[in-house]
Formats: structure tokens, C-alpha cells, sequence
């Protein structure tokens, strides 16, 4: 498949928006480390965006509680299309230590991410470490450019 | 203000050579440095083909229920959902026979749409049969593991007959043992 132009600068300049779905905060503070110097995911020109309406990535971190399950829905919607998902954590992915069980599932918890909204890349981890982010949202670029 | 001067050109100079901005994928630097990972840190998991006997001991200690066991007629599989999994390193310090470890590799990102793409680590052991009833008891690996444990932390006076009550036992399942422990005139005394 031939990219555009505009394909192709939308793979190179992808902009970030985080949504913090319950959880630990542990995979928020090694995403803030992606964004310090050393791992520094702007020279890739990947910025982190307050706003979905700029964003290419949604990135979802936490097990997704009861009362943040609709709102996630929602904000996803607002990003404009085209656009991907990314769960981080053990928690976005299958609920981890907040859903033991799939079988009985926790009174709190609103269903792992991939109930709510439809995911592409998965980034396991207890938090996942910088450098395993990053090999995710690099993932999330190769699915980005064919959408 | 001179001394600034000189700490900032230093700062710049071992910048230039040893940069803090790591690569990605791992590259090396001019000084031929790698990303420096510690070796204990915790990352895919990796069962030894022949430490591990399949206890199932990691199965009961795990936090979030990643590890789960199933036994089919032949084998008992072991295996660890990196979806679930939050790297704590409990299965590797419960572990009897020092079979599990976790290895540095951290990159286990996939592309996928439900947990089931995520990355999963099996390892399955051969299971032994019944003499009496025919139906599986326990791994082969797991009888003979606990045999030799006996047979160091056993009182030495009670060896022989400790080790002649094994014999019998070892080979039967745990229902027919119960049936049968007047018919195969083992030692009374089963507290070992």
C-alpha cells in the first residue's frame, strides 16, 4: 500500500493522549519516565497531549472501574479517526491483581479495557519498564500508518 | 562564574562522548556501552527443563492467578500468563527445586486485541499412573524429588522402614492408598 503524504506525517509525529483508568499509578510514573531524558520519546516527535481531540494514541492505564467505564468510552470517541489503542499495564489488559478470576469478577471493576473499547496493542508488565512502552507505541505506529 | 563556565563545558564534553539519552533499540555508544540492565531485574519467565519438576507450588503462591496448572492423561502443563502476571518474583523464591527463574527480557509488547495474544510461557512434565486403579497421580519428577527430601530430613533409626513403607506408596494413587493401607502391612505410624 502507497502512504500519502499525510499517512506519512502522521506516523512520524504521533501525539500521545494518556487516560488514567483507576490503577496504582505505577505505569503513569514510567511513562513520565519516557517522556524525562533518558528515554526522551519527544525526538521521536511523540508528545504527550492533555487533549483527545489532538491525539493518535489513546493510552490506557488501570483496570477500569465501575464509575470511569463510560467516560473511557467517551473520551475514546473523541479522538478523531484514525486512531489506535494501547492498554499498558497487567491491569488494562486482563484486570491483574484487581481481577484474579475471570470467572468471578471483582464487584468494582468496570472489566479489563478490551471490554469497553477495541485495543491493538497490548503492553504487559507490572509497571512495563520505559524501553517496553516505547517497543509498544512503536508497534501502535506500524498499525497507525496502514489504518 | 568561571567555575560555571568550566563544570558546564565538562557536562558537555561527556555528554558528547557518553550521551544520557539512551537508544532504542539498544545501540551501542562510542564508549561501547549497552543499556545496562540489572541481572535481577524481573522480566519473562523461564521454567528449567530439567529442575522443574511440577509441583505446582508457584500455581498456589501466586498474587494475581497468572500461573495455572492442567493436567491432561499424559502430562501436567504449567503456564504463566504474562498478561496477568505483575513480576514479583514469589513462584521463583517458593520454587523447592529451584526450577523457575525470571530472566532480564523485558520486551513482551504485542500487537492483539484480547489477553489471549498477549505472550504466554508453558512448560508441561510427564504425570505417572496408578498400579492398582490405572488413573494419574503425580508428576514423575515431583515422586522422586520428595523421595530423596525424605530420605536427607528423615531421623536415620526409621530409614529403612520409612524408605520400604515408600516403595509401596509412591506407586499408588491417594485414594487407593487409603483403601488399601491394611492390605500393603506398611508401618503404622504415618506421621513422616
Amino acid at each position: 500500500m502507497r502512504l500519502g503524504l499525510k499517512e506519512k506525517a502522521r506516523a512520524y509525529s504521533p501525539w500521545i493522549f494518556h487516560a488514567h483508568a483507576g490503577g496504582c499509578n505505577n505505569c503513569d510514573i514510567e511513562l513520565a519516565a519516557c517522556f524525562a531524558p533518558r528515554f526522551d520519546l519527544e525526538r521521536m516527535g511523540i508528545q504527550l497531549r492533555n487533549n483527545p481531540r489532538h491525539a493518535d494514541i489513546f493510552l490506557v492505564t488501570g483496570p477500569a472501574p465501575k464509575q470511569i467505564a463510560p467516560i473511557l468510552r467517551r473520551v475514546y470517541d473523541q479522538l478523531p479517526n484514525p486512531k489506535v489503542a494501547i492498554a499498558c499495564g497487567s491491569c488494562a489488559i486482563t484486570g491483574g491483581v484487581y481481577n484474579r478470576d475471570d470467572k468471578k469478577p471483582n464487584y468494582a471493576i468496570g472489566g479489563p479495557v478490551e471490554k469497553l473499547i477495541p485495543i491493538d496493542v497490548l503492553v504487559p508488565g507490572c509497571p512495563p519498564r520505559p524501553e517496553s512502552i516505547i517497543q509498544g507505541i512503536m508497534l501502535a505506529l506500524e498499525k497507525l500508518r496502514h489504518r | 562564574m568561571k567555575y560555571g563556565v568550566v563544570k558546564l563545558t565538562k557536562e558537555l564534553l561527556r555528554n558528547a562522548i557518553h550521551p544520557v539519552t539512551v537508544n532504542y533499540p539498544a545501540k551501542k555508544d562510542l564508549l561501547g556501552a549497552l543499556t545496562e540492565i540489572a541481572d535481577e531485574s524481573r522480566g519473562k519467565h523461564r521454567f528449567d527443563e530439567i529442575k522443574c519438576v511440577g509441583c505446582g507450588a508457584c500455581t498456589i503462591v501466586c498474587s494475581s492467578s497468572a500461573i495455572t496448572e492442567s493436567d491432561s492423561d499424559l502430562e501436567r502443563t504449567l503456564s504463566v500468563e504474562i498478561g496477568r502476571c505483575i513480576f514479583c518474583g514469589r513462584c521463583r523464591d517458593i520454587c523447592p527445586e529451584k526450577g523457575l527463574e525470571l530472566t532480564p527480557e523485558f520486551e513482551m509488547s504485542k500487537k492483539g486485541q484480547s489477553a489471549n495474544d498477549c505472550i504466554k510461557v508453558e512448560h508441561s512434565v510427564p504425570l505417572g499412573t496408578c498400579d492398582k486403579c490405572g488413573r494419574t497421580t503425580f508428576p514423575i519428577g515431583q515422586i522422586e524429588a520428595v523421595r530423596k527430601r525424605v530420605n536427607e530430613k528423615i531421623d536415620p533409626a526409621n530409614l529403612v522402614i520409612v524408605n520400604k513403607d515408600m516403595e509401596i506408596f509412591m506407586r499408588y494413587c491417594p485414594d487407593c492408598r487409603r483403601s488399601g493401607s491394611y492390605a500393603f502391612k506398611t508401618h503404622p505410624r504415618k506421621s513422616y
